[in-house]
């Protein structure tokens, strides 16, 4: 659109002038017009156009127009293995990539099972360990237990032995009989019994 | 300096020859084409000479040249262009050296002549039509009765296909050539009336100034106007081929 805008203008730009020259050179009524019209000058024209025509197409066939061809092609090829390269190391990234992530998502497993392994582990040491500790302690506390009902038991068998001595004692000092140390026992005992019925 | 504006169109012959009994005198026009063609050869062959990846900036012209014209030879030829891009490329070439050296103050533009247009015109023309006639034999009239055309239209159809036909070296050259001349002229007469203006004096000089800025863009209009003519005159040349190579 734009060429052909061009093309317009420049044409009839150059309308005007041409216009004013023919007239002028009609109305000087000389000057033999175009001299591109003068059709002697045509053969000569004509074979040196020949001449140029075929010095530059002999030589654009044979040799330049091939030869850019060539760095064209060339420069092409040059790209092609280029861009090739770049996606080979591209899949290649991708790959270690993958690799990489495979591996990292491997031990973040392993990591996991470890620590659940460890936790599983220490929650089992701890709940043996407590409960052996529980058994121990309520040994203690069942042989604590044994020795106090133990001195609680002899306590009491030597208050029955005080309790006769004091008994005949008394019998002794307020009665002035001498009593038989097993009566003495036998009675406090029955005492004993009966106070505790 | 003439007055006269067509005067920078006639010939001058630098050296007489003579081939037989034909008149083919070497002047400045031959010579701009010969500088022409050894320009084109210079750059395209010179530039490449290193064939280098990273391309230098002639080697860069070389190829925007090549590549566009290729592009060009490739969207109306497709598989054939490699066949035919050689021709294409050297009628662009020839055209466009026409066009630019004639931009060159005191350069003959070998373009603004209509035989040489013409001949250039004929040339390509007669090689798409000689082509037609060797891939598809008498096949090639077929052209001039497009399908799907009803036969009661054929009595109008065909000439009407073929006057078209037989118009277009004389629309390839003419377009090119007048482009050329009238281009010139312009810039011939409105550079002649900045001396005329100088020559005055006093006065004048502003006006002259404004005369000589218009010149000068229109300077910059001729270079583009060279540039699209040759593009033109190239797509044209394989809108031809096309017809040939293919028919419809």
């Amino acid at each position: 659109m734009k060429r052909t805008a061009f093309i317009a203008l420049s044409v009839t730009a150059g309308l005007l002038p041409a216009a004013q020259a023919f007239a002028s050179d009609g109305g000087a009524g000389g000057g033999g017009g175009l001299p591109q019209m003068d059709a002697s000058t045509y053969p000569g024209q004509i074979f040196w156009l020949a001449v140029s025509f075929a010095l530059i197409y002999v030589v654009m066939a044979a040799i330049s127009l091939p030869r850019v061809r060539e760095t064209l092609d060339r420069r092409q090829a040059h790209k092609d293995s280029n861009l090739d390269k770049a996606g080979q190391f591209n899949d290649e990234a991708e790959k270690v990539k993958k690799a990489y992530e495979k591996s990292l998502a491997e031990a973040q497993k392993k990591a996991a099972t470890a620590m659940a392994a460890a936790a599983r582990d220490a929650s089992a040491k701890a709940a043996q360990e407590q409960s052996a500790f529980a058994e121990k302690a309520r040994k203690r506390l069942a042989d604590t237990e044994r020795n106090i009902a133990k001195a609680k038991t002899e306590a009491l068998g030597s208050m029955t032995e005080i309790a006769t001595g004091i008994a005949a004692d008394i019998t002794q000092k307020v009665a002035n009989l001498s009593v038989d140390e097993a009566d003495a026992k036998r009675a406090v005992e029955t005492a004993l019994k009966e106070h505790a019925a | 300096m003439s007055d006269n504006i067509l005067e920078q169109f006639s010939l001058k012959t630098l050296v007489p020859l003579h081939a037989g009994s034909l008149n083919i005198p070497f002047t400045q026009s031959s010579a701009f084409m010969i500088a022409g063609a050894l320009l084109t050869i210079a750059l395209m062959t010179l530039s490449v000479r290193r064939k280098a990846l990273v391309p230098g900036r002639w080697q860069n012209v070389s190829e925007i040249l090549y590549e566009s014209i290729f592009g060009l030879t490739k969207e109306y030829l497709n598989d054939e262009a490699r066949k035919y891009f050689p021709f294409v490329f050297t009628v662009f070439m020839v055209v466009l050296m026409g066009n630019l050296f004639g931009l060159i103050p005191f350069a003959y533009t070998y373009t603004s002549q209509i035989i040489v247009t013409g001949a250039l015109a004929a040339l390509v023309v007669g090689f798409a039509t000689l082509l037609g006639f060797a891939k598809h034999g008498l096949h090639f009239f077929s052209l001039f009765f497009p399908k799907g055309t009803p036969i009661v239209m054929a009595p109008f159809i065909i000439p009407v296909e073929i006057i078209s036909y037989l118009s277009r070296p004389v629309s390839l050259s003419i377009r090119l050539c007048l482009n050329m001349v009238m281009g010139h002229m312009l810039m011939r007469l409105i550079g002649g009336f900045c001396v005329t203006m100088i020559a005055l004096g006093i006065g004048m000089k502003l006006f002259t100034a404004v005369t000589f800025s218009v010149n000068t863009l229109l300077m910059a209009l001729e270079c583009l106007v060279a540039l699209i003519q040759a593009h033109v005159f190239a797509v044209l040349t394989c809108v031809y081929l096309k017809d040939g190579v293919e028919l419809h």
